[in-house]
């Protein structure tokens, strides 16, 4: 039974991307618009075969003209259905990344001429679809697992607009990618380190340490609350960099599995510590190391490595 | 996916489901609407209930309470009444848990079904009006539960829509199949109106009162003469000494067999009737029905009747002719001879005039003679009759309404020997010529005797010897002035009234004529002609086909636009002004020499400028949609502006 229904999605998901190939933005096409009556569909064409039975069993016009006004309407609504999702152009932001067992949430933009009512996407049957009620963007959940670098799922793209009798929909293949990094999980090893940062950070509360935003700094840094009151001033917290500070180096020990994760997590844990505090660090993988320094675009990379490990 | 109903979806909801419960109170009991009313009242404010789980209990433990009482009374309502009594019972008990959109499913679904069951007990124009106005409203909450609630529903795509599918609609009703009844529909007892199967002395003048309609009639050809116009309905063959009651023979169930025998087709007369409810099966016919339509089937002695009885308008096609009714069956003489043990003057009477006349022609004579030399009256208000009714209307009152002179004529006849019965049915009709058709009220009610002779039955309507007016011209130009006040509504009175009912009325013809009597053989016809256009209907369609080729090669041929979509807006909308501006020169610049020339526009000339811009340069569909809305909104003030020459 299972091999039945793997192989049967196998050919399944053959057929979609033969019908339509990877892009990076997939204007619906009558091709790839699915139209499937809904449960309440199938129920409303029970309705109608119910009615036009007691129409020409009582003879009665008017049951029958009822009948056929409803079938009028159902034709119609699938033309609706039809039109709500035709010639949607569907893209995505291109930079997504997440950490493992967290949820991303996929911006996924719907550009269309004349607006679009009641769309639905969702990556994963088992998740809550989000509603795209006339904005052109919306957030599409999309639970990770592993760290790693993947291709983004099919986004299904559906609505049960306008009666609910049908679910028009298109299964699309985006040619995105994610990164997933490794679970941040809090290193006790290095608790001297832990204190440390703590302080900093305790100290980071004052307002001796803060200094306006400059391009490039971390938005972790960033003073929230300070912005809201003043939002033309950004500040970040300002850790007071001793330009004499050892670089620091995480170096991931040649180990494999469960204890490579742990590694791997701790690693980023610390990473981030790091680079709260504007510390540079430097990172070695088996043979692979990455020169210490710091900021976004480093910690990014470094992330990046450890994804890939 | 958990979405909830807005409270005005729920109100809505009730407001459907109120009027259903109104449109069908016939086929509840008071009691049952009375417990449906308030159940609905128990989700009263219309809150948001958290404890729906216990609320869920409570309505199930009473739903089976209704549901035990309804079973009860099962016997009382039928097997149809009941099935709708359930329906509504499941469609109040929903509605007052309905919390999700989910659970609107079901309920949509009966409120359908409901609506369609309120076409069976009302087909009038007006009433199924409101029946259409509430399924459009019953539609239009179902499409708000899946539009969003930001948008209206545009009064261009309702348009469209309707346009899209009213043809379908129509062509469906007009050329899909359409299937013979599949079962016996199960009919609930309900008062039946029109000539009772017993006739009084009396029963008639009662029915005259009534205003109503009992059917319309088209003919073929021309309207036969007044005098032709005997409907027969009923015919009345026992004989108590008081009323006359219809024979057992024609509660056979069985069709009774009968050859179309069109001899002399000069005397044949082909017309539609469309009779109005009256819970029996009887008909009305003229003369000897020669040709049936399906939907009906010959009875005994040349009646019609239904297949069952007449719960909704029911429309059929007769060829009759014009003449005496045939024998039927051999003991239908033997039948009509019977005489009963009352009336003892009569019986001398009867004997007397036997012995002075020959013939039986010679005895119908004499018959009307009496009439007509003693002094007779024809009244709406006779007085009442003893246990011998017809010997005190004889010998004592004279004075009587079509159904004392009837019966009194028949037991003439059957006491001196001449079979003879009494036929109930309509006489005569108010002929509307723009409208071309016949109509035929309660009030044209009418009995006369049938007598046999001649190998046949022949017609003798004794109200035709005291008051010819009757048969000529119709009830009223017999009846005296108080009378024909008794014969009217008060509203009736006022002529603008009268004018707008008349007017009602021809308008509820063409209703039965155009869409509830259109049947499978009209719908048979209709392909005929169909099929006989083909040729056109193929030149036609295949003219519209090119056409629509056509439209979509230029198009596709337009698609490539020289120009972007942003540009060609602007172009269209700023006119003759952009002829002012250089070849080479942004539109930017050019609108900001315009800004020089014309102050007052400034800030338009921004905005325009601005959405352009996105529109053009950073691909916006959004601001290409802003701009062409904000063009549109001023496009009077877009042509007025001004260029130095």
């Amino acid at each position: 039974m299972k091999r039945i229904k793997a192989r049967w999605q196998h050919w399944f998901s053959n057929w979609l991307d033969k019908r339509q190939p990877k892009a990076r933005e997939v204007t619906l096409s009558q091709k790839i618009i699915y139209i499937l009556p809904s449960r309440f569909g199938l129920w409303f064409i029970l309705l109608l075969i119910l009615l036009y039975l007691l129409g020409t069993n009582y003879q009665n016009n008017l049951i029958l003209l009822m009948s056929y006004m409803l079938v009028s309407a159902l034709l119609l609504a699938l033309t609706l259905a039809w039109r709500n999702l035709h010639n949607l152009t569907v893209s995505c932001a291109p930079v997504l990344s997440a950490y493992a067992e967290e949820t991303l949430m996929v911006p996924v933009s719907l550009q269309a001429a004349i607006p679009r009512q009641q769309l639905h996407c969702y990556f994963n049957h088992n998740q809550p679809a989000s509603v795209a009620d006339s904005s052109p963007q919306v957030m599409v959940p999309l639970p990770t697992h592993h760290r790693g670098y993947f291709s983004l799922p099919r986004l299904t793209v559906h609505s049960y607009y306008p009666f609910g009798l049908f679910n028009c929909k298109s299964i699309l293949n985006l040619d995105y990618h994610y990164w997933v990094f490794p679970k941040p999980v809090t290193a006790e090893t290095l608790t001297s380190f832990a204190d440390n940062s703590g302080n900093k950070n305790q100290q980071a509360e004052d307002y001796d340490t803060i200094r306006s935003y400059q391009a490039g700094d971390s938005l972790k840094l960033m003073l929230w609350k300070r912005l809201a009151r003043d939002p033309s001033n950004p500040v970040v917290k300002h850790a007071p960099s001793n330009p004499q500070a050892e670089p620091d180096w995480i170096t991931i020990p040649p180990v494999s599995g469960a204890a490579l994760e742990v590694a791997l997590s701790k690693a980023c844990y610390l990473m981030l510590q790091l680079e709260q505090c504007s510390k540079p660090y430097g990172l070695r993988i088996n043979s692979k190391s990455i020169n210490p320094s710091c900021g976004q675009q480093h910690l990014e990379r470094c992330l990046r490595e450890l994804a890939l490990c | 996916m958990l979405v909830l109903l807005s409270r005005q979806a729920i109100l809505s909801f009730y407001a459907i489901l109120v009027a259903v419960i109104v449109l069908l109170h016939q086929a509840l009991p008071l009691w049952y609407s009375a417990i449906l009313l308030l159940l609905l009242l128990y989700r009263w404010p219309l809150q948001q209930s958290k404890a729906s789980v216990n609320k869920l209990k409570r309505i199930n433990i009473i739903a089976a309470l209704i549901l035990l009482l309804l079973l009860i009374s099962i016997r009382q309502s039928g097997v149809f009444h009941f099935m709708l009594q359930i329906l509504l019972l499941s469609a109040a008990s929903r509605l007052v848990l309905i919390r999700q959109r989910h659970d609107s499913h079901q309920l949509l679904w009966v409120l359908y079904f409901l609506l369609a069951c309120c076409f069976i007990f009302y087909q009038s124009i007006l009433i199924s009006l409101v029946i259409l106005a509430l399924l459009l409203f019953t539609l239009n909450c179902h499409y708000q539960l899946y539009a969003s609630k930001q948008y209206r529903l545009q009064l261009q795509q309702l348009v469209k829509a309707i346009l899209l599918t009213v043809p379908i609609w129509i062509s469906l009703f007009l050329l899909f199949p359409r299937l013979e009844p599949l079962w016996r529909i199960p009919t609930a007892e309900a008062a039946i109106t029109g000539l009772a199967d017993s006739l009084d002395p009396g029963s008639i003048e009662n029915l005259v009162q009534s205003d109503k309609l009992a059917f319309r009639a088209i003919f073929s050809d021309s309207l036969p003469p007044r005098q032709q116009l005997y409907w027969r309905a009923k015919v009345y063959e026992d004989f108590d000494g008081r009323s006359w009651t219809v024979n057992q023979r024609f509660d056979r169930r069985q069709a009774v067999n009968r050859q179309p025998d069109s001899n002399n087709s000069e005397q044949a007369v082909s017309y539609q009737i469309i009779a109005e409810v009256s819970n029996q099966r009887s008909l009305f016919a003229l003369g000897v029905p020669v040709q049936y339509a399906n939907t009906v089937r010959p009875a005994a002695a040349y009646l019609v009747e239904a297949r069952r009885p007449v719960s909704q308008r029911l429309s059929y096609q007769l060829v009759s002719e014009l003449q005496a009714v045939p024998e039927d069956v051999a003991m239908e003489q033997r039948l009509n001879i019977r005489t009963v043990n009352a009336n003892p003057e009569t019986r001398v009477l009867a004997s007397q005039l036997a012995a002075n006349s020959s013939s039986t022609a010679e005895l119908i004579e004499q018959i009307s003679a009496l009439f007509r030399q003693q002094p007779f009256y024809y009244s709406l208000n006779p007085p009442r009759l003893g246990e011998n009714s017809i010997d005190a209307f004889l010998f004592d009152s004279r004075t009587g309404f079509c159904s004392h002179y009837a019966s009194a004529t028949a037991v003439l006849l059957r006491e001196a020997g001449v079979p003879a019965r009494v036929v109930g049915g309509y006489q005569g009709g108010v002929w509307h010529e723009e409208q071309q058709y016949l109509e035929v009220r309660q009030r044209e009610a009418h009995a006369w005797v049938e007598y046999f002779d001649n190998g046949g039955w022949q017609r003798f309507d004794p109200t035709a010897v005291i008051a010819p007016e009757r048969v000529l011209a119709g009830l009223d130009a017999v009846l005296s002035a108080e009378e024909q006040d008794q014969l009217q509504a008060n509203w009736r009175r006022f002529s603008a009234f009268n004018y707008l009912n008349q007017q009602l009325l021809h308008l509820d013809y063409y209703w039965s004529v155009w869409v509830l009597g259109f049947d499978d053989s009209q719908q048979h016809n209709l392909w005929q002609q169909l099929k006989a256009a083909s040729k056109w209907l193929a030149l036609l369609g295949t003219g519209l086909l090119l056409a629509l080729v056509m439209w979509w090669l230029l198009r596709l041929q337009r698609q490539p636009a020289k120009f972007a979509a942003p540009v060609v807006l602007v172009q269209r909308y700023f006119g003759k002004v952009l002829n002012n501006k250089p070849v080479g020169q942004h539109l930017s610049q050019f609108i900001n020499q315009l800004k020089i020339h014309n102050p007052a526009h400034c800030s338009l000339l921004d905005t325009v400028d601005m959405l352009y811009q996105r529109a053009l340069f950073a691909d916006e569909q959004q601001a290409l949609l802003q701009l062409e809305n904000y063009l549109k909104q001023h496009a009077k003030t877009l042509t007025t502006l001004n260029w130095p020459d």
